[in-house]
């Protein structure tokens, strides 16, 4: 039985990592409080036990060997960039910033940063060598003047703040493109990123459905991304390939769901924000 | 692996009946990976989406020796992806002319429950990395996701079932 005012606000701190020493203190001398940070203490192990006795079969040896895995299942395996998470999420706090315009009235949620990774830290690949840049994307211009011939505005972009050091990594938006209204039922933007070689190396795409949500309108929204894939990328078969992706699966996102794959060595990823905003990345500046 | 050694050798032939006979003896495992991934209620549908895709795609295993690793793959990936049509069912469900009734929690729950409550997605991140041990990276590799969304449903996952399971005990 909870009889302390703290007790929650102590469970949203064990939950997002910050507890404090004050409250330590407090919740040794708390009926309430004390049971709950010692629990939390535990639910690691009890976790592990918990997914363990789940477990009625071990996975068969070699599963995940490459051969094997060779994208046979489906599964579009994402190569690892040095630095890309951090590029994506300075890009898409920009992004985040630069659309509020696109929805009046309704306050932008930022894309939440990762949380702390849990469990054993994962093991880094190979410190890889410096990889060449892959040229993937047509140019800044040749994508703004073809978004500007379909009623796009566009405006300079600014420096991306701490970018990473790969050779894909946007250090500049170099260009921010909002649709018109005559679009369709929904707001969108395009953020094209640049790298240090002022090669387009990454591309940001949001898009708010505007008028609530339906299944009805989502169509047109992958419609519109198909497009942008179309006029921006360099292989016409990844653009082509990237349309049907988007066609296929933006319209079955719900609030937290994304979805991702590697196309002729582009990669495609969208998600769909808490606030049911589509954020949809496309990377390819590094050999596939 | 000896149990479908027969099925292996035919199975180099990549005909549908090869198929069908290393499936039939590796089936029943397949059945305990997805029931560990993603619950007894839904083991089957996976497993039987498993064949469909092994079927489509057999022409695609390059090391017919490891016909049962790439099927468990299959099933792991699949168990993955259960969650959309679920929330197909839901939508179809929702459009129901009558209202639903939601049974509300029934007391505290344990957290082998709160896990097994988990949407398949969520739950077999969980089972993969905390049951069977795999790293993130790994994890991601079995699923088909980068490391930044496995490492994004991994810690949202963790916060929810940590939150639920000490306000239990508050």
């Amino acid at each position: 039985m909870n009889d302390c005012r703290r007790t929650f606000g102590l469970i949203d701190r064990l939950v997002d990592g910050r507890v404090t020493d004050a409250d330590r203190r407090h919740a040794a001398s708390c009926a309430s409080c004390g049971p709950v940070l010692s629990r939390a203490a535990g639910f690691d192990d009890a976790l592990r036990r918990s997914a363990r006795a789940l477990v009625a079969e071990e996975l068969p040896r070699g599963i995940l060997d490459q051969p094997l895995a060779g994208r046979s299942p489906g599964v579009a395996s994402r190569r690892s960039a040095p630095g890309s998470a951090s590029i994506l999420a300075a890009v898409a706090v920009l992004l985040t910033a630069t659309v509020i315009a696109l929805a009046p009235g309704t306050a932008p949620v930022a894309t939440p940063a990762p949380s702390a990774t849990i469990g054993p830290t994962p093991t880094p690949a190979a410190t890889p060598q410096t990889p060449r840049f892959v040229e993937r994307f047509r140019s800044t211009d040749a994508i703004r003047g073809s978004l500007v011939k379909l009623g796009y505005r566009c405006n300079d972009g600014a420096p991306v703040p701490s970018p990473g050091s790969a050779p894909d990594a946007v250090v500049k938006e170099s260009t921010v493109c909002l649709a018109p209204d005559s679009i369709g039922p929904f707001a969108a933007a395009v953020i094209v990123g640049e790298a240090v070689n002022g090669k387009v190396a990454a591309l940001t795409i949001k898009a708010d459905i505007v008028g609530g949500d339906s299944v009805d309108k989502r169509p047109a929204v992958a419609a519109a991304v198909a497009k942008i894939f179309a006029l921006a990328l360099l292989d016409e078969g990844a653009a082509q390939s990237g349309g049907g992706w988007a066609t296929v699966h933006l319209p079955e996102l719900e609030a937290g769901d994304d979805n991702e794959v590697v196309l002729r060595q582009v990669d495609f990823h969208a998600s769909r924000q808490p606030n049911l905003s589509y954020l949809v990345e496309v990377k390819g500046g590094l050999p596939g | 692996m000896e149990a479908i050694e027969p099925g292996l050798a035919q199975v180099t032939g990549r005909s549908d009946v090869d198929l069908d006979s290393a499936f039939a003896s590796a089936r029943p495992r397949l059945v305990r990976i997805a029931t560990s991934l993603i619950g007894a209620d839904s083991a089957e549908d996976v497993v039987h989406d498993t064949y469909l895709v092994a079927r489509e795609r057999i022409g695609q295993l390059r090391d017919a020796g490891a016909i049962e690793a790439w099927l468990a793959r299959i099933c792991v990936h699949r168990s993955f992806r259960l969650r959309r049509r679920g929330r197909r069912l839901q939508e179809l469900l929702d459009a129901l002319p009558f209202p639903r009734v939601t049974p509300a929690p029934q007391g505290r729950l344990e957290l082998h429950e709160l896990v097994e409550n988990l949407p398949p997605r969520d739950r077999a991140v969980v089972v993969l990395q905390h049951g069977y041990g795999y790293s993130l990276d790994e994890v991601a590799q079995l699923v088909g996701i980068s490391h930044a969304n496995a490492r994004k449903i991994s810690s949202r996952t963790r916060a929810r079932l940590l939150r639920q399971w000490l306000e239990a005990e508050a």
